[in-house]
């Protein structure tokens, strides 16, 4: 069946892992892309943004995400997709929480079947930026 | 890795050389053997990583085989990674645990019927099906409960009770949600009509969705080191001298690679629902887009044709209605038109009537589309108009297709009348009309359109729908709650009727139209298998070492769309009877 509107809520290891992120002081550059917020995207929006679909002109596979996310200016609004330090200023984070048409943009709230990433998900998305949307380890 | 084998060529296949063993229909000959040089090697070899592809690569991982997925994509999961990842399971372990019945005769007739309703015959040894489909029907009901238990069982899947108030955020809305039935709840012989829904359980106890699902297998299968090839695009089967299937041939990065299978291979590549060509030859009518995966190109009808595999259900499709200017845009969609929201709508077709009860389950509900008027010689509803009010649009604004207040959607036309609507939703089929043969409304739609209205507006309010009995069954009262949270639940509630389904249109305007066409989830015909999930040629013989699963293969259980989970439940089920059945298969050397 398809999947519906409605909350989706944490999954399995990222549970444990948003709350000790949520639970731990941020430094600078921590957290980092990978592994975490890779894994997030990829499970959750690669099936329309990959290499392949490039839904939105966005690839979200864990070897181009970065790339096609931090600094690079989004396709539906001012915003860029990701501005580091400035989750608010990050189109992503709009696109993901639905305030999408606040920042100028438009479109439906990802992910676009309509279960909603759990907002624990999201705030590891917001920190990591927060945190300068550093890459992390290769 | 690499092991030296025979093989036969694929031009040999092709012309029929050499494959007696394959398909009894073609030509007797000795193949010219040459010389394979395996890339990999296993005893299965799964192509495809959606739920079926994945369920059998666990299943198999489980019996003590060892396994490599071949997925095409650079990702997992298929088309069950953008789906709800519920599975329909009858006799499920949540339903035995509360003791509750769920009985294989009772079940057989509810799916025999709902599959093949033209042959259904409750007093027949078969329920009137063939034997070959009965059988298939019969494997789904033995095998699905067990299959389940064994993915759980080995710690491969976080199996959940599934309801519609599952997914709801709003929890006042999902106090009104009593039972998420199944689809076809008013069968009279569906007895159990509501427990065969299981979801793919977060570790915080709620259900996820197909993305969860995809997790969990894959999860699994890489904490057992399991091979995953990526973006290995399998063009071809390898057989030996004797037509058996012992592996297949990929590309990878410009190269090929080849994978040998010792036992078997088992299929779950997904429909065609992403092929044109296919689509243009196999469907009546078009599906006009699809929230399949873009991998779903029709794989296995074109590998397994190559070996003399037995082509079935090809016409056949898991169907939804999309957005026409959305699906015309020839990406494959993120979400399609599942259950459409709000109260003061209805569907209406280019005469401005109402055909169908819009409540009705996306797959079933889409079927009426494909009504042909032999005297004007044309589909009337081949595009049908979703009409709303602006108090639809503002209280149920965010459910799809509906766009979210402040967020401007093109392919919402509106009009300050009805009558304006009508002019505007006739300009946009004038913009769109090369891809929609010509379409246009009929000369007085704008003025059926008002009388539609008009008698909607009544049987609204008195709760009941004598033409298309919107709202009468459970499973419109429950599902529809999925997609139409209110914005405003207090005074929606306050001011809704007793058939929450529907609400009068205003008397005045705005009104608004999104233009719907047939879709697909995917389609769901291509080689047939028997009960053990092995493909058979045109003998009905199985091709040896050949399985398959999925959307990828002749649905088994045709288009009935049980319940939430319809195509999963299948898909894993038969991935776990392919695995089951390939374990016994003879390792070749």
């Amino acid at each position: 069946m398809p999947s519906p509107a409605g909350p989706a809520r944490l999954a399995g290891w990222e549970a444990l892992l948003a709350t000790i992120l949520i639970a731990s002081p941020i430094h600078a550059g921590d957290p980092a892309f990978q592994p975490t917020v890779q894994r997030i995207l990829a499970r959750n929006c690669a099936g329309c943004h990959n290499s392949v679909d490039r839904q939105g002109g966005l690839d979200l596979e864990p070897d181009h995400a970065f790339a096609n996310l931090v600094g690079v200016k989004s396709i539906e609004s001012p915003l860029p997709r990701v501005m580091p330090g400035d989750p608010e200023r990050s189109y992503l984070v709009r696109k993901l929480t639905g305030t999408q048409a606040e920042a100028g943009g438009e479109g439906a709230q990802m992910p676009a079947n309509g279960a909603a990433l759990p907002g624990a998900q999201i705030d590891v998305i917001r920190h990591w930026i927060e945190a300068g949307a550093s890459k992390g380890p290769s | 890795m690499t092991e030296k084998s025979t093989q036969v060529s694929r031009r040999a296949v092709i012309a029929g050389v050499g494959t007696a063993g394959v398909a009894g229909m073609l030509p007797i000959a000795a193949p010219a053997a040459e010389a394979v040089t395996w890339t990999h090697s296993a005893d299965i070899v799964c192509v495809g990583s959606g739920a079926a592809a994945l369920s059998a690569a666990i299943t198999a991982l489980g019996n003590g085989d060892s396994v490599i997925v071949v997925e095409k994509m650079p990702i997992l999961g298929g088309t069950t990674t953008k789906s709800g990842g519920v599975a329909w399971i009858p006799n499920n372990f949540l339903l035995r645990e509360k003791g509750i019945a769920d009985p294989k005769a009772e079940c057989m007739r509810y799916m025999a019927r709902f599959s093949d309703p033209e042959r259904y015959q409750p007093n027949s040894p078969t329920l009137g099906l063939g034997a070959d489909s009965y059988a298939l029907i019969e494997a789904f009901y033995d095998n699905a409960a067990p299959a389940v238990d064994r993915l759980r069982a080995l710690g491969a899947y976080r199996a959940c009770a599934f309801t519609v108030a599952s997914w709801l955020a709003n929890p006042e809305v999902a106090q009104l949600v009593q039972s998420s039935p199944d689809y076809f709840d008013h069968d009279p012989d569906n007895k159990v009509s509501s427990g065969r829904m299981l979801g793919a359980q977060r570790e915080d106890g709620g259900a996820g969705t197909g993305s969860e699902l995809i997790a969990q297998f894959e999860d699994f299968l890489t904490g057992k080191n399991v091979p995953i090839l990526r973006s290995h695009k399998v063009e071809r089967l390898i057989l030996d001298k004797g037509g058996r299937v012992i592996g297949v041939a990929a590309t990878h990065e410009g190269k090929t690679v080849t994978v040998k299978a010792k036992k078997a291979v088992i299929f779950g590549t997904g429909g065609y629902a992403h092929n044109p060509e296919f689509v243009r030859l196999y469907q009546q009518c078009n599906i006009y887009g699809s929230c399949a995966s873009s991998a779903s190109q029709g794989d296995f009808i074109r590998i397994g044709g190559q070996v003399g595999a037995k082509l079935g259900h090809l016409g056949g499709a898991w169907r939804t209605q999309v957005v026409v200017e959305e699906a015309l845009l020839g990406k494959p969609l993120a979400v399609c038109a599942f259950v459409l929201p709000g109260d003061s709508k209805l569907l209406v077709n280019k005469y401005g009537r109402r055909v169908v009860n819009e409540a009705r389950d996306y797959n079933d509900r889409t079927r009426v589309h494909f009504t042909y008027n032999p005297t004007q010689e044309e589909f009337p509803n081949h595009f049908l108009f979703m009409v709303f009010d602006q108090r639809t649009l503002d209280l149920f604004g965010g459910d799809y297709p509906l766009p979210a207040k402040g967020t401007p959607s093109p392919y919402v036309i509106s009009g300050d009348t009805l009558a304006a609507l009508s002019a505007n939703i006739g300009a946009r089929l004038t913009q769109i009309a090369a891809k929609s043969g010509n379409l246009a409304l009929a000369p007085d739609f704008s003025d059926a359109l008002a009388k539609t209205v008009d008698q909607f507006n009544l049987i609204a309010k008195s709760g009941k729908d004598p033409d298309f009995h919107r709202g009468d069954q459970a499973y419109d009262r429950e599902w529809f709650y999925l997609f139409s949270t209110p914005t405003d639940f207090a005074n929606w509630q306050k001011d809704h009727l007793p058939n929450h389904t529907m609400y009068p249109l205003s008397a005045n305007g705005p009104y608004h139209a999104i233009i719907l066409a047939a879709g697909a989830l995917d389609t769901n015909g291509g080689p047939v298998i028997n009960a053990k999930g092995q493909v058979v040629g045109y003998d009905g013989r199985p091709i040896a070492g050949l399985y398959g699963a999925g959307n990828c293969i002749a649905s088994p259980t045709r288009d009935g769309y049980y319940g939430g989970g319809g195509t999963i439940g299948p898909a894993l089920t038969f991935g776990y009877i392919a695995a089951t059945n390939a374990h016994n298969e003879t390792v070749h050397a």
